[in-house]
């Protein structure tokens, strides 16, 4: 299959999955990155040119907020991105619709199938 | 390694500076991260893309406003690096050329020294002395004072210049060039069968440091 058709269909649904793993904590990119691996079996492994466009866009749209960590000692200096009310707000919305696509979608390919 | 790789990225960013200043920390930061963990540079940079996929990743992103913002940024370059420029060679092409004042005005120089020191030099030169004459000049003019460059030069003028007879008009003037201050002294001298202007250049010393004659 054309990977094409892969990463289309996930680029759909990232928005939503970073913002659901920013949920409950802040998180640095590439914490973000090395979660959505793991938790997806390696599905989703986003490369940071692929993370931050998103990261950037939903701060534009004020969905989170992003802030430097202080450098403790030797570790290196993090940005970390925090949901806003905003954010949570819209995820609602967001987990909603998806739900409401995800449906959708299963109707017509179940009933592609009946047919 | 890993920060030639983030500034291959960076500057290939279409973006305002000030985000792609964000980018630069944001990727060097998660460069670190993973090293810290002991994952090797090579595989991050595997994993994260050559800088030319990854600043397209990016570029295909940016909104209109940051593109907007980088075109501007970039003329702006442009024209500072022009500016820049034409200052500089402006400050060069004063530097190389030689400016003169009266010698009334100079803090360095007195007239009567000045033109005491070329009359010297002549007289110097016409009784062939030229040990004297190296001795009383820099570094770069001790070449010229032998008898064979010196013949050739005074042959160029005239085959026979004749007894030296006097001294004629004067002139002395301070002159700076390339950073250095000189007394400059143009004076003529008449000879049984032609007269010859000299121009002659001192350092703060006194000694030959340019020497002209037609």
């Amino acid at each position: 299959m054309n990977e094409k058709y892969e990463s289309q269909m996930k680029k759909g649904v990232l928005d939503m999955l970073v913002l659901k793993l920013l949920e409950k904590e802040k998180k640095y990119g590439y914490q973000i990155i090395s979660e959505l691996k793991e938790k997806s079996n390696q599905r989703f492994s986003l490369k940071e040119g692929t993370l931050y466009p998103i990261l950037y866009r939903l701060e534009d749209d004020k969905l989170v907020e992003s802030k430097w960590g202080e450098a403790v000692g030797k570790k290196v200096p993090r940005k970390y991105y925090v949901i806003t009310k905003e954010g949570q707000s819209a995820l609602k919305e967001i987990e909603a619709l998806w739900q409401e696509i995800s449906n959708s979608v299963s109707m017509i390919m179940e009933g592609e199938e009946h047919e | 390694m890993s920060k030639k790789y983030i500034h291959q990225i960076g500057k290939r960013l279409k973006c305002s500076s000030k985000r792609r200043k964000e980018i630069e920390k944001e990727l060097s930061s998660d460069f670190m991260s993973e090293l810290e963990n002991g994952v090797k540079e090579q595989e991050i940079i595997q994993r994260m893309g050559t800088p030319a996929e990854l600043a397209e990743e990016f570029n295909n992103t940016f909104s209109k406003e940051e593109q907007k913002k980088y075109k501007k940024e970039k003329w702006i370059k442009r024209i500072s690096a022009i500016v820049v420029g034409l200052v500089f060679f402006a400050g060069i092409l004063y530097w190389f050329l030689p400016k003169s004042k009266p010698i009334e005005e100079s803090k360095l120089f007195q007239k009567e020294e000045a033109k005491k020191q070329a009359e010297r030099v002549i007289e110097l030169l016409n009784e062939e002395d030229y040990k004297t004459l190296r001795e009383c000049s820099i570094k770069k003019m001790k070449q010229y004072f032998d008898k064979e460059t010196m013949d050739e030069l005074k042959a160029l003028i005239s085959e026979e210049w004749g007894e030296f007879q006097d001294f004629g008009s004067v002139y002395v003037a301070e002159t700076k060039q390339m950073g250095k201050t000189f007394a400059s002294v143009q004076i003529n001298a008449s000879y049984e069968n032609v007269t010859v202007t000299y121009v002659l250049a001192f350092d703060e010393e006194m000694k030959i440091a340019g020497f002209w004659m037609r």
